[in-house]
This record gives structure tokens, sequence and C-alpha cells, in this order.
């Protein structure tokens, strides 16, 4: 209760404060007057009596200070006054101002780019239908100097297709880019090449038309391209009857056989997507140059995923030619030799013992599956609490006599 | 023990014992009256005086009035109010009771706590 109303008291004397003062000096003025007085009765001259008492008194600043500091918010005050201080600091050096504000401003956007970028990446869920079951497909090559992971081969591809037990879908993918001609300016837009089975395991059905088919990757079939939301509407000023019209994508006709909606997004943001075509017979065992993505079926865990791929490595290993100067014999016996050590480092690497032989100096290589989540991976930095605020004046607290 | 200071906590006890005794004062002369009581063994601090004043008047125990001084000039006068009486008995009371404790402790010998 005298706490309340102590609180109550200082802030109604914060706003009367110059008017405080004011009595404030008075009382103190009277108080060395009535000093000065006794003094000269005891006999002193008027200028030692003054003195004396003023010497008694001590120093009225100090008191003050004190006082001023029991009666208003001095919190409040020394915030209101330290941040007078500042602007006034600012004024007058206004380039200075300007450099750390441009600072702040652009660590400020910086960090919130940053986190959108990590927001849509890492925290929020992919924007897939059920993409806790989607699936990036790479394996990890151990003890191989400067290759540490080996994406797909076409041969993979291949099997991996036909012999898996625990996809629903599995395509791989490439980007590059594709040059379009005879629509007004020739130009080179962002393309991604996928396999039957890369926008079904994505799962985002098309705006206008239809997915690829089987017989689109297949070799000698009519050729055909589907387009993005963002380039449908730039390119073609959202036309619907773009579906069946014919494209020329480096120099060869391609028919329109759909449009992937606003929503759907891939890694680097393609333009084009076109049908990648792998010719069968002119297959080897080694050409990691896709990107393997899968959608499991349904119950199917990551673990179990990964050991369905060890044993894959194995079928294709004896099922693909290996590549000239690579004699199979060796690749066969690597893998081998090689499944021991392999298995153990799976267990420690959280990878399974895939082992696959790769050149001369072939250790064992482990395969793994990781959550398909975008590539880049980056990590907001947290903004430095400001250390020492050196505006701030030192405050004297003298200790007070509290009953 | 000439000029002690006065010890934490005791002084807004003696201003409340001092204007009950002698009624309102200015805070010259509540300082000359504790160290006049005291037999001028104690100082009263300036310093430490008037934010003890302030603070009693916050809490309610003292109010102040503007007057005349003996020199005929405007100075502040200092009363106890009701509450404040109450405090001063429930302080004394306190007070009191330390007092005796501590005396307690120092008139202990060991023959007595056999």
């Amino acid at each position: 209760m005298k706490t309340l109303r102590r609180l109550f008291q200082r802030l109604t004397s914060w706003a009367t404060s110059a008017r405080d003062e004011e009595l404030l000096r008075a009382e103190f003025e009277e108080h060395i007057a009535m000093q000065t007085a006794e003094n000269l009765r005891a006999g002193l001259s008027p200028i030692e009596a003054r003195r004396q008492a003023r010497l008694k008194f001590g120093s009225v600043e100090a008191i003050k200070e004190t006082y001023r500091d029991q009666r208003g918010l001095p919190f409040i005050e020394a915030l209101v006054s330290d941040t007078r201080h500042a602007l006034r600091r600012m004024r007058r050096a206004p380039s200075f101002t300007a450099a750390v504000i441009v600072t702040l401003a652009l660590g400020i956007g910086a960090n919130t780019a940053i986190f959108a970028v990590i927001d849509s990446i890492l925290i929020r869920p992919l924007a897939y239908p059920q993409a806790e079951a989607l699936v990036s497909v790479s394996h990890t090559v151990a003890g191989l100097p400067g290759l540490t992971t080996a994406p797909c081969s076409p041969s993979m591809y291949f099997t991996y297709r036909e012999e898996n037990r625990s996809f629903e879908q599995f395509g791989v993918w490439s980007s590059s880019g594709a040059s379009v001609t005879g629509v007004a300016e020739p130009e080179l837009p962002r393309a991604l090449f996928v396999t039957y089975g890369v926008l079904d395991a994505v799962g985002v059905k098309p705006l206008l038309g239809r997915w690829f088919s089987q017989a689109d990757d297949t070799p000698g079939s009519p050729e055909t391209v589907m387009l993005t939301y963002g380039y449908w509407q730039r390119r073609f000023g959202g036309d619907t009857s773009i579906v069946g019209r014919t494209l020329t994508i480096d120099s060869r006709p391609r028919t329109v056989i759909g449009v992937m909606p606003e929503a759907f997004r891939f890694q680097r943001d393609p333009e084009l997507i076109l049908p990648q075509r792998f010719e069968r017979r002119t297959q080897f065992l080694a050409n990691f140059s896709y990107q393997g993505i899968a959608r499991l079926k349904p119950g199917v865990t990551i673990e179990q995923a990964n050991a369905d791929v060890a044993r894959l490595l194995g079928v294709w290993l004896n099922a693909w030619p290996p590549n000239p100067g690579i004699p199979r014999a060796v690749l066969q016996e690597r893998s081998l030799r090689a499944e021991g050590p392999a298995a153990e480092a799976g267990r420690r690497r959280r990878h399974l013992d895939g082992a696959v032989g790769g050149d001369g100096h072939a250790g064992p290589a482990a395969v793994h599956c990781l959550r398909e989540r975008g590539q880049s991976v980056a990590r907001p930095r947290r903004v430095a609490p400001a250390g020492a605020r050196d505006s701030r004046r030192t405050r004297r607290r003298p200790g007070t006599d509290r009953p | 023990m000439k000029d002690t200071d006065v010890r934490q906590g005791t002084l807004a006890l003696m201003v409340l014992k001092t204007l009950d005794v002698l009624g309102p004062l200015h805070g010259y002369g509540i300082a000359r009256r504790i160290e006049q009581i005291s037999g001028d063994l104690l100082t009263v601090n300036q310093g430490t005086l008037y934010p003890v004043l302030l603070k009693l008047e916050q809490e309610g125990s003292i109010a102040s009035d503007w007057g005349a001084s003996e020199n005929n000039r405007r100075a502040r006068f200092y009363r106890l109010t009701r509450q404040g009486r109450k405090q001063l008995q429930a302080e004394a009371r306190s007070w009191e009771h330390t007092a005796t404790i501590i005396e307690r402790f120092f008139a202990a010998k060991a023959e007595d706590l056999k």
C-alpha cells in the first residue's frame, strides 16, 4: 500500500517538477540561513558564519540529485534525457548519422530477406501435397577424394524406376537453358529437364493441359514442352489457347502440352519444363549428372528406402555395361570387398551399406536419401546487442537512509 | 563517539519522534533537535535528512506546509499526520523489542546458559 502510494506521488510530482525544484531551493536556502544565524549567535564573523553553515549543509547539488531520484521516476527521466542527448549528437554529425541509418536499414533488410528465404526453404513445409513423402535420391561416396556425393546416372534411372520397392514415383531432373525462337525476340529461358515421374512425384497438377507421360520420354515420339505460370503470363499474356501450339525450342518444334499453376515451385525457378529423354541402348554405369527425386510409398520410412536403394545399387551394377576403361569385374570386386566397412560407416553416418566401386581408389560408398529440402542452407545471424552506451552520463546514487 | 553519523534506518524514527514531541518544525529545526537530543553526539547529514523527509511525506507519515520562519522568511514546516503517529508507535515498539533482545545477548554470560 505504501509502495503504491509512493509510486502515485512520484507520478504526480513528475509533472510538477519545475515548481518543486524552485521550492526545494527555497527550503535549502532557508536551512542555510538559519544555520548562519545560529553561527552568528555563537559569535562567528558574518562571513565565517555563512561559510560554516554551507560546509555543514554539504553539497546542495548532491542532495538535490538524491531528492530528484526519489521524487520523480529517475529511469524515465534518464531515458528522456539520454534520447535528447543522442538526438542532439546525431544532428551535429549528419553524415555519420546517415551512414549509421543506412547500415542499420541494410542490416535489417538483409536479415528480413534471409529470413524470408529460410522461412520458405527450411521452415515452411514444401508447397507440394504430402511433402513429407518427397525425398531426393543421391549417393554418398566415402573415401573418394573430391567426390562426396553422386547424384543419379541415366542407367540408375532405368534400374531404380523398374526395380524399386519403396517409391511410388521416381524420376531424375536437371536444369539448364533452352533457346526459344520464333515468338517475338529469341530468348534463353531457364529450363528444367525432367523424366517421366518427376512431376508425378511432386504431385502438383497442371493448370492447363496434362503432365508428361511415358511416351514423351521415349525417343522418336513427338517432342513436347510445358510452361510455368510466370513464363506463360509474361510471354503469352496468359493465353489459354497455348496448349497445342508449337514452339521452336533449340531449333526443334515442340508442342505445348500444359501449363503449371502459379503455386508450382522448383529449384532454380524454371520457365520451361522439357522431357528428359535417355537412349536406353547407349547407357553405361557412370554419368552421375542427374538429380533423383522420389515420392515414397505410404508407410515407407527413410531407412527402408535407404535399404532399398542399397539393394538396387547391386542390381544396377550387374545390369549395365561399365564405362570404357573400367572393367566390371573390378567394380564388382571392389564393391564386394567394401561391404563390411561400408556397413559400419553407414551406421555411423546414418547412411546405409550400398557399396559402389568408383575408380582405382574406390573405397566404400554409402547410399542415403535426403529429405528434399531445397539446396541453400543458411542460418540467420543474430544481431549482437549494443554493448557500452557511451552517451550515458554517470549518475550519482548516494545511499539513502531508509527506515 | 563524537559526531557519529546517524545509523542507517534510525533517522526516520528520530524524525517522527521529534515531530511528535515538538510539533511542526522545518528541516533545519528537525536536524538541530536531533543533534541536541543526542547530546550533540550525532551529526545529521542533510544529504540524508531531506530524502528521508520526502520519503516520509510520500508515504503519508508527515505532511508539510509553507509558513514564516524565525527570520521571517518562507520555510517549509513538517508535521506528523495521524498515520505517522501510528507508524511511530509501531516502530517504537519494534525498536524496543529489538533493543531488549540485543541487550539480553550482551548481558548473557556463559554460566547463565548451563
